[in-house]
Protein backbone atom coordinates (compact mmCIF):
# COMPACT_ATOMS: atom_id res chain seq x y z
CA UNK A 1 0.00 0.00 0.00
CA UNK A 2 1.28 3.71 -1.16
CA UNK A 3 1.43 6.08 1.97
CA UNK A 4 -0.17 9.53 1.01
CA UNK A 5 3.16 12.01 1.74
CA UNK A 6 0.33 14.74 2.97
CA UNK A 7 -1.44 11.90 5.61
CA UNK A 8 1.87 11.77 7.64
CA UNK A 9 2.75 14.37 10.49
CA UNK A 10 6.12 16.31 9.55
CA UNK A 11 7.90 14.69 11.90
CA UNK A 12 6.88 10.86 10.73
CA UNK A 13 7.65 12.34 7.03
CA UNK A 14 10.85 13.60 7.95
CA UNK A 15 12.11 10.53 10.31
CA UNK A 16 11.02 8.76 7.29
CA UNK A 17 13.34 11.24 4.65
CA UNK A 18 16.31 11.39 6.96
CA UNK A 19 16.35 7.34 7.07
CA UNK A 20 17.09 7.41 3.45
CA UNK A 21 19.35 10.37 3.50
CA UNK A 22 21.55 8.87 6.86
CA UNK A 23 21.68 5.48 5.15
CA UNK A 24 22.95 6.84 1.49
CA UNK A 25 25.72 8.03 3.40
CA UNK A 26 26.52 4.55 5.13
CA UNK A 27 25.11 5.31 8.67
CA UNK A 28 23.23 1.75 10.05
CA UNK A 29 20.62 1.79 12.41
CA UNK A 30 20.81 1.63 15.92
CA UNK A 31 18.34 0.13 18.09
CA UNK A 32 18.93 0.29 21.59
CA UNK A 33 16.59 -1.24 24.74
CA UNK A 34 14.29 1.01 26.77
CA UNK A 35 16.29 0.25 29.92
CA UNK A 36 20.10 1.07 30.92
CA UNK A 37 21.11 0.42 34.49
CA UNK A 38 21.39 3.01 36.41
CA UNK A 39 24.40 2.52 37.77
CA UNK A 40 25.68 3.36 34.16
CA UNK A 41 24.36 6.61 34.14
CA UNK A 42 25.85 7.42 37.78
CA UNK A 43 29.45 6.52 36.75
CA UNK A 44 29.09 8.81 33.75
CA UNK A 45 26.56 11.63 35.29
CA UNK A 46 29.62 14.11 33.94
CA UNK A 47 28.77 13.65 30.69
CA UNK A 48 24.79 13.77 31.00
CA UNK A 49 22.85 17.48 30.39
CA UNK A 50 20.44 15.96 33.19
CA UNK A 51 20.77 14.70 36.60
CA UNK A 52 17.38 13.91 36.93
CA UNK A 53 16.63 10.49 36.42
CA UNK A 54 13.10 7.78 36.39
CA UNK A 55 14.42 4.49 38.19
CA UNK A 56 13.05 1.76 38.95
CA UNK A 57 13.78 -2.09 40.58
CA UNK A 58 14.03 -5.05 38.65
CA UNK A 59 12.86 -8.20 39.44
CA UNK A 60 16.43 -9.04 40.69
CA UNK A 61 16.90 -6.35 42.59
CA UNK A 62 19.18 -3.87 39.63
CA UNK A 63 18.36 -0.15 39.69
CA UNK A 64 17.44 0.43 36.11
CA UNK A 65 16.73 3.80 34.41
CA UNK A 66 14.83 4.99 31.89
CA UNK A 67 16.98 6.37 29.55
CA UNK A 68 17.84 9.91 29.22
CA UNK A 69 20.39 10.17 26.52
CA UNK A 70 21.44 7.78 23.73
CA UNK A 71 25.22 9.13 22.38
CA UNK A 72 26.06 7.66 25.70
CA UNK A 73 25.10 4.27 25.41
CA UNK A 74 26.18 4.67 21.56
CA UNK A 75 29.88 5.33 23.04
CA UNK A 76 29.70 2.01 24.91
CA UNK A 77 28.90 -0.16 22.29
CA UNK A 78 30.51 1.76 19.46
CA UNK A 79 33.95 2.51 18.44
CA UNK A 80 37.72 1.79 19.66
CA UNK A 81 38.48 -0.39 16.72
CA UNK A 82 41.55 0.56 15.73
CA UNK A 83 41.68 2.32 12.54
CA UNK A 84 38.01 2.10 11.58
CA UNK A 85 35.13 4.70 11.46
CA UNK A 86 31.80 3.39 12.69
CA UNK A 87 28.73 5.34 11.52
CA UNK A 88 25.40 4.97 13.34
CA UNK A 89 21.97 6.34 13.53
CA UNK A 90 18.89 6.41 15.62
CA UNK A 91 15.25 7.17 16.59
CA UNK A 92 14.75 7.00 20.24
CA UNK A 93 12.52 8.05 22.86
CA UNK A 94 14.79 9.69 26.09
CA UNK A 95 13.05 10.73 29.27
CA UNK A 96 14.01 14.37 30.67
CA UNK A 97 13.42 16.17 33.48
CA UNK A 98 11.66 19.56 32.59
CA UNK A 99 12.44 22.98 34.38
CA UNK A 100 9.60 24.59 33.13
CA UNK A 101 7.34 22.56 34.04
CA UNK A 102 8.59 20.50 36.78
CA UNK A 103 7.93 17.08 35.49
CA UNK A 104 9.70 14.27 33.35
CA UNK A 105 8.60 14.49 29.57
CA UNK A 106 9.20 11.49 26.87
CA UNK A 107 10.94 13.18 23.88
CA UNK A 108 11.67 11.76 20.53
CA UNK A 109 15.00 12.30 18.94
CA UNK A 110 16.85 11.11 15.98
CA UNK A 111 20.16 11.55 15.34
CA UNK A 112 24.05 9.40 14.28
CA UNK A 113 26.87 9.87 15.40
CA UNK A 114 30.18 9.02 13.69
CA UNK A 115 33.05 7.20 15.92
CA UNK A 116 36.11 5.74 15.89
CA UNK A 117 39.29 7.10 13.67
CA UNK A 118 37.73 11.23 12.79
CA UNK A 119 38.82 13.71 10.92
CA UNK A 120 38.14 16.97 9.70
CA UNK A 121 36.13 15.04 6.62
CA UNK A 122 33.74 13.33 9.27
CA UNK A 123 32.97 16.61 10.89
CA UNK A 124 32.19 18.33 7.86
CA UNK A 125 30.15 15.26 7.28
CA UNK A 126 28.02 15.55 9.62
CA UNK A 127 27.67 19.44 9.58
CA UNK A 128 26.58 18.85 5.88
CA UNK A 129 23.85 16.36 6.90
CA UNK A 130 23.16 18.43 9.95
CA UNK A 131 22.39 20.72 7.51
CA UNK A 132 20.39 18.83 5.17
CA UNK A 133 18.63 18.00 7.71
CA UNK A 134 17.29 21.44 8.90
CA UNK A 135 16.70 22.31 5.18
CA UNK A 136 13.96 19.22 4.87
CA UNK A 137 12.50 20.49 8.08
CA UNK A 138 12.57 24.29 6.61
CA UNK A 139 14.24 25.86 3.62
CA UNK A 140 14.58 28.77 5.82
CA UNK A 141 17.36 27.63 8.42
CA UNK A 142 20.62 28.51 10.04
CA UNK A 143 23.25 26.03 11.77
CA UNK A 144 25.67 28.32 14.31
CA UNK A 145 29.04 26.70 14.71
CA UNK A 146 31.73 27.30 17.01
CA UNK A 147 34.24 25.62 19.06
CA UNK A 148 34.35 24.57 22.50
CA UNK A 149 37.93 25.92 23.06
CA UNK A 150 37.04 29.79 21.91
CA UNK A 151 35.74 31.44 24.88
CA UNK A 152 38.61 29.65 27.26
CA UNK A 153 41.16 30.10 24.75
CA UNK A 154 40.06 34.08 25.00
CA UNK A 155 39.88 33.82 28.49
CA UNK A 156 43.30 32.98 28.86
CA UNK A 157 44.18 35.17 25.96
CA UNK A 158 42.99 38.23 28.05
CA UNK A 159 44.38 37.26 30.98
CA UNK A 160 40.97 36.69 32.89
CA UNK A 161 41.51 33.83 35.49
CA UNK A 162 38.91 34.26 37.58
CA UNK A 163 36.54 31.62 37.82
CA UNK A 164 33.21 33.72 38.42
CA UNK A 165 34.02 36.48 36.01
CA UNK A 166 34.89 33.50 33.21
CA UNK A 167 31.43 32.65 34.31
CA UNK A 168 29.32 35.93 34.32
CA UNK A 169 31.22 36.98 31.16
CA UNK A 170 30.69 33.34 29.25
CA UNK A 171 26.57 34.14 30.22
CA UNK A 172 26.62 37.84 29.13
CA UNK A 173 28.53 36.90 25.14
CA UNK A 174 25.88 33.35 25.37
CA UNK A 175 22.87 36.34 25.77
CA UNK A 176 24.39 38.69 23.52
CA UNK A 177 24.96 41.16 26.26
CA UNK A 178 27.34 43.56 25.49
CA UNK A 179 26.20 46.05 28.30
CA UNK A 180 26.60 44.21 31.32
CA UNK A 181 30.57 43.47 30.82
CA UNK A 182 31.83 45.50 32.94
CA UNK A 183 29.44 44.54 35.77
CA UNK A 184 30.10 40.69 35.27
CA UNK A 185 33.84 41.33 35.58
CA UNK A 186 34.30 44.59 37.77
CA UNK A 187 38.12 45.75 36.79
CA UNK A 188 38.14 44.16 33.47
CA UNK A 189 41.08 46.17 31.18
CA UNK A 190 39.41 48.52 28.12
CA UNK A 191 41.23 46.05 25.60
CA UNK A 192 39.41 42.90 27.39
CA UNK A 193 36.06 44.84 27.27
CA UNK A 194 36.35 45.82 23.97
CA UNK A 195 37.72 41.85 23.01
CA UNK A 196 34.39 40.50 24.70
CA UNK A 197 32.05 42.67 22.81
CA UNK A 198 34.04 42.29 19.45
CA UNK A 199 32.93 38.32 20.23
CA UNK A 200 29.67 39.07 20.59
CA UNK A 201 28.99 41.42 17.56
CA UNK A 202 30.69 39.02 15.17
CA UNK A 203 30.65 39.30 11.28
CA UNK A 204 27.47 36.86 9.91
CA UNK A 205 30.05 35.79 7.25
CA UNK A 206 32.49 32.64 8.62
CA UNK A 207 35.33 33.87 7.05
CA UNK A 208 35.56 37.29 8.07
CA UNK A 209 34.14 36.24 11.55
CA UNK A 210 37.46 33.72 11.65
CA UNK A 211 39.82 36.66 10.99
CA UNK A 212 38.20 38.74 13.60
CA UNK A 213 38.80 35.99 16.04
CA UNK A 214 42.59 35.70 14.77
CA UNK A 215 42.99 39.70 15.59
CA UNK A 216 42.25 38.78 19.44
CA UNK A 217 44.04 34.85 19.59
CA UNK A 218 47.38 35.24 21.62
CA UNK A 219 46.87 32.12 23.58
CA UNK A 220 47.56 28.32 22.13
CA UNK A 221 44.00 26.84 23.12
CA UNK A 222 42.06 29.78 20.85
CA UNK A 223 44.98 29.41 17.71
CA UNK A 224 43.90 25.74 17.95
CA UNK A 225 40.63 26.36 17.86
CA UNK A 226 40.73 28.84 15.01
CA UNK A 227 42.24 26.53 13.18
CA UNK A 228 39.90 23.57 13.43
CA UNK A 229 37.12 26.20 12.37
CA UNK A 230 39.36 27.15 9.42
CA UNK A 231 39.95 23.72 8.05
CA UNK A 232 36.28 23.08 8.20
CA UNK A 233 35.52 26.27 6.78
CA UNK A 234 37.52 25.75 3.98
CA UNK A 235 35.65 22.86 2.84
CA UNK A 236 32.01 23.96 3.93
CA UNK A 237 31.92 27.38 2.07
CA UNK A 238 32.09 25.47 -1.69
CA UNK A 239 29.48 24.09 -0.86
CA UNK A 240 25.35 25.38 -1.40
CA UNK A 241 25.00 25.03 2.32
CA UNK A 242 27.69 27.46 3.32
CA UNK A 243 25.77 30.84 3.60
CA UNK A 244 23.39 29.10 6.21
CA UNK A 245 26.29 28.74 8.98
CA UNK A 246 27.43 31.06 10.99
CA UNK A 247 29.64 31.79 13.68
CA UNK A 248 28.34 32.27 16.66
CA UNK A 249 30.19 32.28 20.20
CA UNK A 250 26.50 32.89 21.97
CA UNK A 251 26.20 28.88 21.53
CA UNK A 252 27.98 27.00 24.52
CA UNK A 253 28.56 23.18 25.44
CA UNK A 254 29.35 20.94 28.18
CA UNK A 255 33.25 21.64 28.65
CA UNK A 256 33.10 17.68 30.08
CA UNK A 257 31.33 16.86 27.07
CA UNK A 258 32.91 18.11 24.35
CA UNK A 259 36.28 19.06 22.90
CA UNK A 260 36.17 20.43 19.68
CA UNK A 261 33.58 21.91 17.00
CA UNK A 262 30.00 22.41 18.74
CA UNK A 263 26.80 23.20 16.89
CA UNK A 264 23.37 24.19 17.02
CA UNK A 265 20.77 24.81 14.37
CA UNK A 266 17.63 26.65 14.18
CA UNK A 267 14.45 26.80 12.01
CA UNK A 268 12.34 29.81 11.40
CA UNK A 269 9.18 28.49 12.71
CA UNK A 270 10.56 26.66 15.62
CA UNK A 271 11.27 29.30 18.60
CA UNK A 272 14.03 26.93 20.41
CA UNK A 273 16.98 25.28 18.36
CA UNK A 274 15.92 21.47 17.47
CA UNK A 275 19.29 20.45 16.48
CA UNK A 276 22.53 20.50 18.61
CA UNK A 277 25.80 18.54 18.55
CA UNK A 278 29.53 18.54 18.01
CA UNK A 279 33.03 16.61 18.67
CA UNK A 280 33.07 14.83 21.68
CA UNK A 281 36.24 12.90 21.90
CA UNK A 282 36.34 12.83 25.90
CA UNK A 283 33.52 10.78 26.07
CA UNK A 284 34.47 7.46 24.01
CA UNK A 285 37.92 7.97 26.21
CA UNK A 286 35.93 8.01 29.02
CA UNK A 287 34.93 4.04 27.75
CA UNK A 288 39.15 3.27 27.14
CA UNK A 289 38.74 3.17 23.61
CA UNK A 290 40.65 5.39 21.01
CA UNK A 291 39.29 7.81 18.52
CA UNK A 292 37.24 10.71 18.70
CA UNK A 293 33.38 10.99 17.86
CA UNK A 294 31.10 13.73 16.30
CA UNK A 295 27.55 13.96 16.13
CA UNK A 296 24.52 15.78 16.50
CA UNK A 297 20.53 15.25 17.84
CA UNK A 298 17.58 16.44 16.10
CA UNK A 299 14.59 17.35 18.67
CA UNK A 300 11.33 15.68 16.79
CA UNK A 301 8.95 16.72 19.63
CA UNK A 302 8.38 20.21 18.31
CA UNK A 303 7.82 19.91 14.96
CA UNK A 304 4.31 18.30 14.39
CA UNK A 305 3.38 21.73 16.57
CA UNK A 306 5.12 24.22 14.18
CA UNK A 307 4.55 22.62 11.03
CA UNK A 308 0.96 21.67 11.43
CA UNK A 309 0.23 19.26 8.14
CA UNK A 310 -2.46 20.48 5.23
CA UNK A 311 -5.91 20.38 6.65
CA UNK A 312 -6.65 16.71 5.86
CA UNK A 313 -9.79 17.15 7.50
CA UNK A 314 -11.82 18.69 4.10
CA UNK A 315 -12.62 15.20 2.95
CA UNK A 316 -13.75 13.38 6.31
CA UNK A 317 -17.19 11.96 7.00
CA UNK A 318 -18.97 10.51 10.06
CA UNK A 319 -20.90 7.27 8.61
CA UNK A 320 -23.81 7.07 10.81
CA UNK A 321 -25.52 3.81 11.12
CA UNK A 322 -28.63 2.45 13.01
CA UNK A 323 -28.67 0.28 15.89
CA UNK A 324 -30.13 -2.47 13.61
CA UNK A 325 -27.91 -2.12 10.46
CA UNK A 326 -25.49 -4.97 9.58
CA UNK A 327 -22.01 -4.75 10.67
CA UNK A 328 -21.05 -6.22 7.72
CA UNK A 329 -23.32 -3.79 5.21
CA UNK A 330 -21.83 -0.99 6.77
CA UNK A 331 -18.23 -2.61 6.74
CA UNK A 332 -19.13 -2.63 2.89
CA UNK A 333 -20.10 0.78 3.08
CA UNK A 334 -17.35 2.15 4.69
CA UNK A 335 -14.91 0.32 2.32
CA UNK A 336 -16.65 2.22 -0.73
CA UNK A 337 -16.78 5.33 0.88
CA UNK A 338 -12.93 4.94 1.61
CA UNK A 339 -12.47 4.03 -1.45
CA UNK A 340 -13.81 7.27 -3.21
CA UNK A 341 -11.31 9.30 -0.88
CA UNK A 342 -13.19 9.79 2.23
CA UNK A 343 -11.86 9.75 5.70
CA UNK A 344 -14.81 7.35 7.52
CA UNK A 345 -15.31 7.99 10.81
CA UNK A 346 -18.62 4.92 11.64
CA UNK A 347 -20.19 5.16 15.04
CA UNK A 348 -23.76 4.12 15.71
CA UNK A 349 -24.93 7.91 17.30
CA UNK A 350 -24.16 10.89 15.72
CA UNK A 351 -21.63 13.32 16.77
CA UNK A 352 -22.13 15.32 19.26
CA UNK A 353 -20.20 18.54 17.63
CA UNK A 354 -20.42 17.22 14.15
CA UNK A 355 -17.08 18.98 12.80
CA UNK A 356 -17.62 17.19 9.16
CA UNK A 357 -20.50 15.65 7.09
CA UNK A 358 -22.61 12.73 8.35
CA UNK A 359 -23.79 10.06 6.22
CA UNK A 360 -26.51 8.49 8.06
CA UNK A 361 -26.93 5.00 7.50
CA UNK A 362 -29.88 2.41 7.74
CA UNK A 363 -28.77 -1.03 6.58
CA UNK A 364 -28.42 -1.92 2.76
CA UNK A 365 -28.18 0.67 0.06
CA UNK B 1 6.73 41.47 10.45
CA UNK B 2 7.86 40.92 14.28
CA UNK B 3 5.80 41.42 17.40
CA UNK B 4 6.95 42.66 20.69
CA UNK B 5 6.13 42.34 24.22
CA UNK B 6 5.76 45.12 26.38
CA UNK B 7 4.94 45.16 30.32
CA UNK B 8 1.90 46.51 31.28
CA UNK B 9 2.52 50.18 33.15
CA UNK B 10 4.97 52.66 32.85
CA UNK B 11 7.58 50.87 30.89
CA UNK B 12 5.23 50.01 28.10
CA UNK B 13 3.92 53.79 28.27
CA UNK B 14 8.28 54.82 27.87
CA UNK B 15 8.72 51.61 25.28
CA UNK B 16 5.80 52.61 22.90
CA UNK B 17 6.45 56.36 23.23
CA UNK B 18 10.07 55.54 21.76
CA UNK B 19 8.92 53.38 19.20
CA UNK B 20 6.18 56.45 18.36
CA UNK B 21 8.47 58.41 17.98
CA UNK B 22 11.36 56.01 16.10
CA UNK B 23 8.08 55.55 13.57
CA UNK B 24 7.75 51.52 14.18
CA UNK B 25 4.26 52.21 15.16
CA UNK B 26 1.72 54.44 14.82
CA UNK B 27 -0.38 54.97 18.02
CA UNK B 28 0.69 54.30 21.56
CA UNK B 29 -1.39 52.48 24.19
CA UNK B 30 -2.24 55.78 25.89
CA UNK B 31 -4.43 56.36 22.62
CA UNK B 32 -6.35 53.61 23.03
CA UNK B 33 -7.46 51.02 25.68
CA UNK B 34 -6.91 47.75 23.28
CA UNK B 35 -3.89 45.06 24.76
CA UNK B 36 -2.93 44.02 21.31
CA UNK B 37 -1.84 46.45 18.21
CA UNK B 38 -1.37 45.22 14.43
CA UNK B 39 0.17 47.90 12.38
CA UNK B 40 0.38 46.10 9.15
CA UNK B 41 1.23 48.92 7.45
CA UNK B 42 5.03 49.04 9.64
CA UNK B 43 5.06 45.15 10.33
CA UNK B 44 4.80 45.35 13.33
CA UNK B 45 2.72 43.80 15.75
CA UNK B 46 2.88 44.12 19.91
CA UNK B 47 0.64 43.45 23.02
CA UNK B 48 0.69 44.39 26.45
CA UNK B 49 1.33 41.07 29.06
CA UNK B 50 2.23 41.11 33.22
CA UNK B 51 5.85 42.54 33.33
CA UNK B 52 6.87 39.20 35.04
CA UNK B 53 5.33 37.52 31.72
CA UNK B 54 7.27 39.07 29.05
CA UNK B 55 10.07 36.27 28.87
CA UNK B 56 7.83 33.74 28.81
CA UNK B 57 6.55 35.24 25.44
CA UNK B 58 9.81 35.78 24.15
CA UNK B 59 10.83 32.48 25.08
CA UNK B 60 8.48 30.82 23.34
CA UNK B 61 8.33 33.29 20.65
CA UNK B 62 5.06 34.47 20.86
CA UNK B 63 6.93 37.62 20.62
CA UNK B 64 10.42 38.19 18.88
CA UNK B 65 11.40 40.83 21.25
CA UNK B 66 10.36 42.05 24.34
CA UNK B 67 11.11 44.74 26.75
CA UNK B 68 11.66 43.83 30.71
CA UNK B 69 13.43 44.62 33.72
CA UNK B 70 16.63 43.32 35.03
CA UNK B 71 15.35 41.82 38.06
CA UNK B 72 13.09 39.25 36.16
CA UNK B 73 15.64 38.40 33.98
CA UNK B 74 18.03 37.53 36.74
CA UNK B 75 14.98 36.26 38.48
CA UNK B 76 13.84 33.70 35.43
CA UNK B 77 16.69 33.21 33.81
CA UNK B 78 15.30 32.42 30.06
CA UNK B 79 16.92 31.62 27.32
CA UNK B 80 17.22 34.32 25.53
CA UNK B 81 19.46 37.30 23.92
CA UNK B 82 19.84 40.84 26.25
CA UNK B 83 20.31 42.96 23.58
CA UNK B 84 20.16 46.30 25.26
CA UNK B 85 20.38 48.15 28.46
CA UNK B 86 17.16 50.64 28.06
CA UNK B 87 18.29 52.79 30.79
CA UNK B 88 15.08 53.54 31.89
CA UNK B 89 12.76 51.99 34.62
CA UNK B 90 15.82 52.33 36.88
CA UNK B 91 15.99 51.05 40.51
CA UNK B 92 17.84 48.77 42.73
CA UNK B 93 17.64 45.26 43.97
CA UNK B 94 18.54 45.24 47.54
CA UNK B 95 18.46 44.35 51.14
CA UNK B 96 16.80 45.97 54.00
CA UNK B 97 15.68 45.70 57.47
CA UNK B 98 14.04 47.27 60.28
CA UNK B 99 15.92 50.24 61.70
CA UNK B 100 18.05 48.89 64.56
CA UNK B 101 18.54 45.22 62.68
CA UNK B 102 21.86 43.49 64.03
CA UNK B 103 22.50 39.90 62.14
CA UNK B 104 22.48 37.11 63.98
CA UNK B 105 25.27 35.28 62.71
CA UNK B 106 24.76 31.77 64.77
CA UNK B 107 21.76 30.89 63.11
CA UNK B 108 20.30 31.34 58.86
CA UNK B 109 19.23 34.69 57.80
CA UNK B 110 15.20 34.45 57.67
CA UNK B 111 14.12 36.83 54.00
CA UNK B 112 11.32 37.40 52.97
CA UNK B 113 10.81 38.54 49.30
CA UNK B 114 8.87 37.54 45.57
CA UNK B 115 12.57 36.92 44.30
CA UNK B 116 13.10 33.80 45.65
CA UNK B 117 16.13 32.85 43.07
CA UNK B 118 17.99 35.92 43.54
CA UNK B 119 17.79 36.37 47.32
CA UNK B 120 19.18 32.59 47.67
CA UNK B 121 22.05 33.11 44.92
CA UNK B 122 23.14 36.58 46.60
CA UNK B 123 22.59 35.20 50.24
CA UNK B 124 25.04 32.31 49.23
CA UNK B 125 27.66 35.17 47.25
CA UNK B 126 28.10 36.53 50.89
CA UNK B 127 28.83 33.00 52.07
CA UNK B 128 25.33 33.60 54.93
CA UNK B 129 23.03 30.71 54.82
CA UNK B 130 19.47 31.98 54.56
CA UNK B 131 15.55 30.84 55.04
CA UNK B 132 13.88 32.52 51.90
CA UNK B 133 9.77 33.00 52.53
CA UNK B 134 8.61 33.74 49.18
CA UNK B 135 5.31 36.67 49.74
CA UNK B 136 3.74 37.71 46.47
CA UNK B 137 3.30 41.11 47.64
CA UNK B 138 3.34 43.52 50.94
CA UNK B 139 7.01 42.67 51.58
CA UNK B 140 8.09 45.93 53.85
CA UNK B 141 5.82 44.53 56.25
CA UNK B 142 7.83 41.08 57.00
CA UNK B 143 10.16 42.32 59.04
CA UNK B 144 7.69 44.22 61.13
CA UNK B 145 5.56 41.30 61.65
CA UNK B 146 8.25 39.09 62.76
CA UNK B 147 8.57 36.90 59.84
CA UNK B 148 11.27 37.41 58.31
CA UNK B 149 15.00 39.38 59.80
CA UNK B 150 15.29 41.15 56.32
CA UNK B 151 13.65 41.45 52.68
CA UNK B 152 14.57 41.50 49.37
CA UNK B 153 13.33 44.16 46.89
CA UNK B 154 13.13 46.76 44.64
CA UNK B 155 13.77 49.94 45.92
CA UNK B 156 13.23 53.13 43.46
CA UNK B 157 13.17 56.21 45.72
CA UNK B 158 13.26 54.45 49.25
CA UNK B 159 9.91 56.30 50.16
CA UNK B 160 8.11 52.99 51.22
CA UNK B 161 10.92 51.67 53.10
CA UNK B 162 11.57 54.69 54.97
CA UNK B 163 7.39 54.79 55.77
CA UNK B 164 8.05 51.28 57.10
CA UNK B 165 10.42 52.25 59.04
CA UNK B 166 13.17 50.32 57.12
CA UNK B 167 16.51 50.82 55.85
CA UNK B 168 18.35 49.39 53.16
CA UNK B 169 21.09 47.30 54.78
CA UNK B 170 22.74 46.60 51.27
CA UNK B 171 22.38 46.64 47.30
CA UNK B 172 22.49 43.42 45.39
CA UNK B 173 22.27 45.21 41.90
CA UNK B 174 21.14 48.04 39.97
CA UNK B 175 18.00 47.65 37.94
CA UNK B 176 16.86 48.72 34.15
CA UNK B 177 14.73 47.81 31.85
CA UNK B 178 16.24 45.77 29.12
CA UNK B 179 16.01 44.86 25.40
CA UNK B 180 15.04 40.85 25.12
CA UNK B 181 15.08 39.03 21.48
CA UNK B 182 14.34 34.91 21.12
CA UNK B 183 17.12 33.29 20.09
CA UNK B 184 15.67 31.67 17.20
CA UNK B 185 13.48 34.99 15.84
CA UNK B 186 17.13 36.77 15.78
CA UNK B 187 18.79 34.53 13.77
CA UNK B 188 15.57 35.18 10.75
CA UNK B 189 15.56 38.61 11.91
CA UNK B 190 18.74 39.73 12.41
CA UNK B 191 18.88 42.71 10.43
CA UNK B 192 15.42 44.00 11.71
CA UNK B 193 15.88 43.56 15.04
CA UNK B 194 19.81 44.95 15.14
CA UNK B 195 18.18 47.98 13.84
CA UNK B 196 15.62 48.59 15.94
CA UNK B 197 17.87 47.97 19.20
CA UNK B 198 20.26 50.59 17.61
CA UNK B 199 17.54 53.23 16.75
CA UNK B 200 16.65 52.72 20.60
CA UNK B 201 20.42 52.83 22.21
CA UNK B 202 20.46 56.37 20.06
CA UNK B 203 17.11 57.29 21.41
CA UNK B 204 17.59 56.49 24.79
CA UNK B 205 21.76 57.69 25.00
CA UNK B 206 20.07 61.09 23.75
CA UNK B 207 17.22 61.32 26.37
CA UNK B 208 20.16 61.26 28.92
Amino acid sequence: MKIGQDKLKKDEKLVLELREVFESYGFSRFKMSKFEEYVFYLENKNFLKTEQIITFTDRGGRLLALKPDITLSIAKTFGGKAGETEKVYYIENVYRYLKHTDEYRETEQMGLEVMGAVDTYSELEVILLAMKSLELIDKNYVLDISHIGLTMGLFESLGIEDGRAREALQNCISQKNGHDIEAAAPGISAAALDAIRKVIALPGDIGEALAVLEGLSSGNGMSQAISELKSLWNALKTTKYARRAKLDLSISGDVNYYNGIIFRGYVEKIPVSVLSGGRYDLLIQKFKKEGGAVGFALNLDDLALYYPRAAADENEVYLVYGEDADAGAVAEKAAALVKEGYIVKAQRTPPKNADAKTIEFRGRD
Amino acid sequence: MFSIALPKGRLADKTSKLLFNLGYIGETPADNRKLVFCDAERGVRYFLVKPSDVAIYVEYGVADIGVVGKDVLVEERPDVYELLDLKFGKCRMCVAAAEGYKPDMSRPVKVATKFVNTALAYFESVNRESEIIKLNGSVELAPLLGISDVIVDLVETGTTLKENNLKIIAEIMKVSARLIANKSAYKFKTREIDALAAALSVAVSAEK
